[in-house]
Formats: C-alpha cells, sequence, structure tokens
C-alpha cells in the first residue's frame, strides 16, 4: 500500500471500531526484536535498572577515573547499597552481559531489552529515560563475521532485504575489536548500534567464581536503542513523542 | 582533535586524497569524523579521537602514520622542512635549572632546557596559518611554538619566563590554600595534592593543566625555559575537574600518553626555535627521568586473529599491515613485535586484530552464521507481560509508556536533572492518572467512551525488599466523579479475567498480592503474580509491528463536528457516506469515522439507515476559526443533503 493510502487509511474509516486498544510501539519493536533474533537462536534476559557501579561500569572494564565514563552521563542514587557500593539506574542495559555469564553456562544467545537512564537534557533525539536491547552471544570461536552476519540478518528482516549494513571502528570498553554498526535505509546512512567483540576482562568478571574457564570462550556482544529502530522506522522525529503518554500517538501503532 | 589538512600534506611528498575524501578514509577505518571545514587555504578536518586511541593519537604526526599505514605509504620524520636535527643544536649555554622532581609517583618524566637570546616576536605566516586552521590563537612566536609541539607530537609543554621564577623550580605536590593566577586570569585556590610547578615564592603553574599569569612569557621576556613532562592521568584527571579548567593540554595528560614524549618535545620545540632565530643560545637538556619505561613486546597468535576476525588473510599479509602500523618484529620469532612506545593502545592479541581488521577492512568481512541451536529458553516475565498485553488491549485497553524520574518518590537521586524528576518512581498509578488526565481531552479525537490505560514497568522503594519490582497498573479515566464505582467494577472484573488468562488461582492472587485500588487504577506486584502462573512452554510474542504512516501530532488545536444521515436501505452504504464527507470536507477536514450506524426497519416504512460521523478539523499551519470550521460543515452537510433521498439528522 502507497504512503497516501496508509494515511487515508488511518485518518478515514467507515468501519465501526472494534473496541480493541493498542500496544505501545515500544513493546511492538521489543517484540520484533526478539522475534527476529530468536530465529537466529537467541533468548530473552532481564534484570534490574538499579544496578551497582560494579556491574554497570567496573565489571565491564571501565576503569575508575577513566575518561571511558565520560561516555555516558550517570544519574547516581543518594543511597548506597547494603556493602556500601555505589549504586546508580543502569547507563545501558550492557550489565546484563555481565549477570548473564554469573548465572548460565555457555554457550549462550541472549537479548536484553529494557530501560535505562542518562543524566542529559533532553531534546528531540535524547531522553534521560530510554529503552535499549543488548546483545550477548558467548561461544566458542565467534568472529567479528559472525557479529556482522548476525547483525546484517537483523536488519534486514527489521527493514527490509535491500538494507546495507557497515561496521566502523570504535571503542566502548567491553570490547576489543569495538565498532559503530550503521545501516544504509531511505538513502543515507544512519549510526543504529555499538558492537564488538567481547573484552577478555568482561568474560573473566562474568565467569568469575563459576566453573567456567574464560580463556576457552569468546563472544561477542551489541547494543542499540530501542525508539532510534522506531523512529527510522517510521519517521517519528521526537523522541520525546514516544514517551508523551498521548493516545494520538499511541493509538497510530 | 582539530586537524590542518595542509599539515598532514606536508608529512608526504605524494598528493593526498581531497580532504572530503580523507575524512572518509579515517571514519571507515580510524575514527569518527566530526566536521570539514574551511579556514584560508587550507581545511580543517575535525576527528573526534577515541578513548582507546586518545593516547597516541592527539598530534598530526600520528594522524600521518595513520595516512600512511592506511594507505601503504611513508610519511616524513618531519612536517617542517629544512629543521636541524636536534643532535645538531649547539649548546652555547651553561645554565641549569637543577630541577626538582619531587613527586616520582605522579610525574615519571620531567625535560626543561633553557634559551636565551629570544623574545616575544610574530611568528611566521606557516605557524600562523597552522594555528588557525587547528583553532587556536597565534600569541608570540614563542608561546606559539608550545603550541605546534603540542599539535605535532601530542606533548602538552610550556615556556616560562626565566628571569620571573625565584629560585629552584620543582614540581611538586600543593598544600591547600595556596593561589595561582592563571594565564587568562583565573584565580584559583589548590587542594592538598595535586601537582604544582613552582619556584621558591609558590606555584607557577597547574602541572599539565594550565599556566600562570606570574611566569608567563610577556614583553621583555629574553630567555625562557621549555619544560616538557609526563604526569598521572587520574592526577591530571582530577586536578581539572577540581579546578574546573578542561582543555587541550589536561585532555592529552588524562589520556595518557608515553614518558618518551617529554624529550622529543623539548627537541622539537628547540629545532623550531633554532629555524625561526638564529640568535637563540640553548643551554643542555636537562631530563629527569628516574624509571624509564622499557620497550613493550606483543607475541600475535595469527592463527588466533584470523578466527577472532573470521576471514582467511594470508601471514604476509598480515605482516605488512603490522608493519605499517609500526609494530618492528623483535627477531626473537616471526610474530613477536615491538609495540611503539606510543602505541599505549596495544597490549595483546585482542588489539592486534582490531589493527588487522580495520586496516585490511570490514566491509571484507564474510558472510558467516553462527550455528542452529536446537534449544532457546523461554523468558517468564517477556512472555507473561506479553500475554498481559494481547490481553487487556482484546478488553479496550491501550499501553501507556510513562517517565520512571518523577518527584517525590523514596529512592533519591544524587544528582537529578531537574529537581522535578529527581526520584524514582514507587508506583505506577501516579503516571496512570496523569495520563487519564492528559488522554481524556482527546477523548473525542480518539472516539472513545472511556480512556482505559495501562503500564507495566520497574517501581522502586529502598525500604522494601527486593528494592524494585516489576509492577502493572491498569486505569480507566473519569469525565465525572460520579462514575467512578462502576469502574471500580468493571477493574475488578478485568482483574478476576486477567487471572483466570493467565492460569493464577484469584483466590490465592487476592491472598497474595497487595494490590492497590485507588478511585480508578489497580496495581499489582508482577513478580510476585509470576510465581502463581506457571512457566510457558514457548515464548510470546506480540503481533508483527505494522506498517503503518505514522503522522506527528499536530500542535495547533483540533475541532471535533459530528454529523448523522440518513441513507434509504440496509447499512451498507458507509463507505459512500465516508466518500462524500470526504470529496467535500476540504482540505482542513484531518479525518473522519464512522462512531453510530442504526437501521430503521418500520413495517409500512422504506428501509433506511442512520450513518453517524466523527470528523476532525485540523490544520497544520495555524488555529483554525469557527467560521471556517463551520463553512466546511456546511458544504459536507449540504452535499450529504443534495444525495438523492439522505436526510441529514
Amino acid at each position: 500500500m502507497s504512503e497516501n493510502d496508509l494515511k487515508n487509511q488511518a485518518q478515514f474509516c467507515s468501519e465501526l471500531p472494534d473496541g480493541k486498544g493498542h500496544i505501545h510501539p515500544v513493546s511492538l519493536m521489543i517484540s520484533d526484536i526478539a522475534r527476529i533474533f530468536r530465529e537466529m537462536g537467541f533468548g530473552i534476559a532481564d534484570g534490574p535498572e538499579v544496578e551497582t557501579e560494579w556491574y554497570n561500569f567496573d565489571a565491564l572494564n571501565f576503569p575508575k577515573n577513566h575518561p571511558a565514563r565520560d561516555m555516558q552521563d550517570t544519574f547516581w542514587l543518594k543511597r548506597t547499597g547494603p556493602d556500601g557500593e555505589k549504586l546508580l539506574p543502569r547507563t545501558h542495559t550492557s550489565n546484563m552481559q555481565i549477570r548473564y555469564m554469573q548465572n548460565n553456562k555457555p554457550p549462550m544467545r541472549i537479548i536484553a531489552p529494557g530501560k535505562v537512564f542518562r543524566n542529559e537534557a533532553t531534546d528531540a533525539t535524547h531522553e534521560a529515560e530510554f529503552y535499549q536491547f543488548e546483545g550477548l552471544v558467548v561461544d566458542k570461536e565467534i568472529s567479528l563475521a559472525n557479529l556482522k552476519t548476525v547483525l546484517a540478518t537483523f536488519f534486514k528482516k527489521m527493514f527490509g532485504d535491500d538494507v546495507q549494513l557497515r561496521f566502523r571502528p570504535s571503542f566502548f570498553p567491553f570490547v576489543e575489536p569495538g565498532v559503530e554498526v550503521d545501516i544504509y535505509f531511505k538513502n543515507r546512512w544512519l549510526e543504529v548500534m555499538g558492537a564488538g567483540l567481547i573484552h577478555k576482562n568482561v568474560l573473566e568478571a562474568g565467569f568469575k567464581g563459576t566453573d567456567v574457564n574464560p580463556t576457552e570462550w569468546t563472544g561477542f556482544a551489541f547494543g542499540g536503542g530501542v525508539e532510534r529502530l522506531l523512529m527510522i522506522k517510521y519517521g517519528v522525529d521526537d523522541i520525546r513523542h514516544i514517551y508523551s503518554g498521548d493516545l494520538r500517538f499511541v493509538h497510530q501503532f | 582533535m582539530k586537524l590542518s589538512y595542509k599539515w598532514l600534506q606536508s608529512y608526504f611528498d605524494e598528493p593526498l586524497p581531497n580532504p572530503e575524501e580523507l575524512a572518509k578514509l579515517f571514519t571507515m577505518q580510524l575514527c569518527e569524523i566530526e566536521g570539514i571545514e574551511k579556514v584560508g587555504d587550507d581545511t580543517q578536518i575535525d576527528a573526534k579521537e577515541l578513548p582507546d586511541r586518545a593516547c597516541y593519537l592527539l598530534g598530526h604526526k600520528f594522524f600521518a602514520d595513520e595516512i600512511g599505514a592506511l594507505l601503504n605509504i611513508k610519511p616524513k620524520a618531519d612536517s617542517v622542512p629544512s629543521l636541524m636535527p636536534a643532535k645538531d643544536i649547539k649548546v652555547s649555554l651553561d645554565t641549569v635549572m637543577n630541577f626538582q622532581l619531587n613527586t616520582p609517583n605522579d610525574c615519571k618524566r620531567n625535560v626543561t632546557r633553557v634559551v636565551s637570546g629570544v623574545f616575544p616576536k610574530e611568528s611566521p605566516a606557516w605557524i600562523k596559518e597552522r594555528l588557525a586552521t587547528t583553532g587556536q590563537r597565534s600569541i608570540n612566536f614563542l608561546v606559539d611554538v608550545t603550541n605546534i609541539v603540542a599539535y605535532e607530537i601530542g606533548e602538552a609543554m610550556h615556556a616560562f619566563d626565566k628571569d620571573k621564577i625565584k629560585g629552584q623550580l620543582c614540581v611538586r605536590y600543593t598544600k591547600a590554600g595556596e593561589k595561582l593566577r592563571t594565564l587568562d586570569g583565573k584565580d584559583i585556590i589548590f587542594d592538598d595534592g595535586m601537582l604544582a610547578i613552582a619556584d621558591d615564592h609558590g606555584p607557577l603553574d597547574i602541572a599539565g593543566v594550565k599556566g600562570g599569569n606570574d611566569s608567563a612569557v610577556s614583553n621583555t621576556t629574553t630567555s625562557i625555559v621549555l619544560l616538557a613532562a609526563n604526569y598521572d592521568r587520574t592526577l591530571i584527571r582530577r586536578t581539572s575537574q577540581k579546578v574546573g579548567i578542561r582543555n587541550d593540554s589536561s585532555k592529552r595528560f588524562e589520556n595518557g600518553v608515553t614518558p618518551e614524549r617529554a624529550l622529543m618535545a623539548i627537541e622539537l620545540a628547540s629545532q623550531l626555535i633554532a629555524k625561526e632565530f638564529s640568535e637563540a643560545q640553548f643551554a643542555p637538556i636537562e631530563d629527569i627521568y628516574p624509571a624509564p619505561v622499557s620497550a613493550r613486546t606483543v607475541t600475535v597468535d595469527p592463527k588466533k586473529v584470523k578466527t577472532l576476525l573470521g576471514i582467511e588473510i594470508s601471514d604476509a599479509e598480515m605482516l605488512n599491515i603490522l608493519a605499517r602500523c609500526g609494530l618492528v618484529p623483535t627477531g626473537a620469532d616471526a610474530w613477536t613485535f615491538t609495540i611503539p612506545a606510543h602505541r599505549l593502545d596495544i597490549a595483546d592479541n585482542a588489539d592486534i586484530s582490531e589493527e588487522v581488521g580495520r586496516i585490511y577492512g570490514y566491509d571484507k568481512l564474510p558472510h558467516a552464521p553462527l550455528s542452529p541451536v536446537s534449544q532457546i529458553p523461554v523468558n517468564k516475565v517477556f512472555s507473561i507481560s506479553n500475554k498481559i498485553r494481547a490481553f487487556l488491549q482484546s478488553k479496550g485497553f491501550s499501553e501507556v509508556y510513562t517517565h520512571t524520574l518523577v518527584d517525590g518518590a523514596q529512592e533519591v537521586l544524587a544528582n537529578p536533572l531537574n529537581a522535578d524528576r529527581g526520584t524514582l518512581r514507587d508506583e505506577l498509578t501516579v503516571g496512570i492518572i496523569e495520563n487519564i488526565t492528559l488522554n481524556l481531552r482527546h477523548k473525542d479525537y480518539l472516539g472513545l467512551k472511556d480512556v482505559k490505560v495501562y503500564e507495566i514497568g520497574h517501581v522502586f522503594n529502598p525500604t522494601n525488599n527486593p528494592t524494585e519490582h516489576a509492577s502493572l497498573a491498569i486505569g480507566i479515566g473519569a469525565t465525572k466523579k460520579e462514575v467512578v464505582q462502576p469502574q471500580k467494577a468493571a477493574l475488578e472484573t478485568i482483574w478476576k479475567e486477567l487471572c483466570a488468562e493467565l492460569g493464577a488461582d484469584v483466590v490465592q492472587a487476592d491472598e497474595k498480592i497487595t494490590a492497590t485500588m485507588s478511585d480508578f487504577v489497580l496495581e499489582i506486584n508482577l513478580d510476585k503474580l509470576l510465581t502463581l502462573i506457571p512457566e510457558p512452554s514457548d515464548e510470546i510474542l506480540l503481533p508483527s509491528i505494522q506498517n503503518i504512516a505514522y503522522e506527528p501530532i499536530v500542535a495547533f488545536p483540533y475541532s471535533i463536528r459530528d454529523v448523522a444521515v440518513f441513507v434509504p436501505g440496509e447499512a451498507t452504504e458507509a463507505g459512500k457516506v465516508l466518500d462524500v464527507i470526504k470529496q467535500n470536507g476540504g482540505a482542513n477536514l484531518a479525518g473522519a469515522f464512522i462512531f453510530d450506524v442504526f437501521t430503521k426497519n418500520k413495517e409500512g416504512e422504506p428501509v433506511k439507515t442512520s450513518y453517524g460521523y466523527r470528523m476532525k478539523f485540523q490544520s497544520k499551519e495555524k488555529t483554525l476559526s469557527d467560521e471556517e470550521i463551520t463553512a466546511a460543515v456546511t458544504k459536507v452537510t449540504e452535499a450529504l443533503r443534495s444525495q438523492s433521498g439522505w436526510e441529514v439528522r
């Protein structure tokens, strides 16, 4: 159906309403992400939104007092944890890498969607709270080529077969090599994800105290914004609409 | 770092790709480019070096090395023609500062050199151009030299007016209360334990961060002390945060640079001064380097590199790439290399894989799907949440996402962005009530009898155990206070039906779960409810997201007008009625939907059907006047009336 037909269908209707409600597009998008990755063998993991400094930073190879911590503007809780540890609303879903490694045995493939928080002023493309999805694979002989293939498959299924994908060198403390993932969609390159091969310090931290020998395993991880995909797919121009709570927005989906 | 294209070109005899192509090369194989801008006859390329590479990359020389590696060409040693080799600079003064390095843990190296017979003359044009392109201001030649050095080899250094130094020059920890006025006139009061370059009278310079005014090069300067050092990155970071000065210098040090650069900086500054000042006299270099760093090596496992990247690459090609990155075989074996001192980002096989991967080209990574798996775990919270969504959707409820950061809850942020978003919500109910108030305004627009919404999300309370749980809140909006009772009853019914749908025993659920029911919102601890629900056998997903034409919410107000028309016959003409409305509603008719149909079938009278349509008038450009709307409605009404046998009610 053409864009115009779709618009007409949405705004002009000669059938009585079915009385059904609407599911929020963030939920629909997360479910679609889960569906596509499930076809590639990924399960879902969930975890807490308030996290300790260790899970959010230390275990992910962010050294203390390192400029890498500046990459994420962090809210901190006023109180500390039972052992005096600093607490924060997590800045990314990457905490789930460590939590999942601690409680499961490789090989593993998971997607962890969830809410994250950044201490930055809101504007059309930034919200202080938003949704990310983390991907984690730990297995034998995992390669950057595997990562690229998995992500290319995902984006083709999400946005159509003619989507192209590219890697650019990047840096995230918890991966090495680290890459920025761009897709070519509607005639331009868009930055959609950060990704890379899991840093050995992260495997060590995640499997510490378990009977898994981290040096025998490799893996990749990636993370992207759920709203970003919604905005790209539907041309939503302002992230604040998504969390406005306005049913005039939700009812379109 | 802002780069000068001409400066980069001066490292090469062969012409470089044009600035746009060079920027693309960097983007795909090195780092992001924030912008390209013409500056005079030069072009500025604004490169956003990544935190791991910032330790070595913050100088033109190193970008030139990268260009060399990427294009497989060899850069020259210097970007400035006809420099006298450092070792040939004649030492004609015997002045030494007897510099005292009192903080070997936080200052790994200090190099000084006195240069006399100079004065703060104007810089030559080539220096001014380089400074301009890299976003710096030319001050005078003596100061400019230090900035050229910083942008050339990434070492922040300083020039003091020698005659303004009183007694012994040293680097030492500061004492609380000591003061300094910076070069740009800012008064700093030190804490204990920061680093300062000081003389007998006190601090002259916030080491690694900013020079002081009292010892600055000025019009009367005839003799300078060049100083380049290596400071602890963490201390510099803390100091710069405390004094509130973050600049090129602090940035370079806090990313960690090799102490090897300090001597290079003094040598390069000397070479530049010798080139422009024939009358300059140089004292010997005074190099205090208590624990020189030893050369680091890395042993590469080529098979592992290939496995990590997932590529087939010959040993010869890999060796060629490593050589282009400046990795020199130690000779011990074919795959052990000396790491260039400044490449602090390289330590192991994973780092080598990144170098090989990006220079080989990530675009050449082959197709390599993961092997299939036999069993995929099912996630209960995710699945049951989706089941709840589907159920509530069928009952007419829409899902909303409200903010976690709210005012007045008990889980308090230490550093909120806004005072009214300073805590983490302890319930969803408040958000749902606010949400209902918001949406009641648009009830008619949406064609809703009630505003029925729900949210699934985490809530927080430090006095609970656990302090965080998933919650579900379901609300039915009330237009008037007196209809609260039926809503309560409706929510109680929904709750029973939901329990049945999920397979939870409602009596047990009622006992175990403290549901809170405000007037029209029901909130349930979802984590507790989950314990009463059997494990799903397969992951429950939502229907695929539909292809829709998204319409942004228009800021200008809308008006709702209803119209009803009797049309002869059974209820088969809804589409025809809509067509007439659409054709005659004009440009400001933003939408129309049917909300009521009934057929009159009285004996002795012809059968007729009433169609009730709701019309939305809205402009994307302005607020519509009543007259404009009334005129449009009249046109629609008349058009409906003009159809043979149709009666507008």
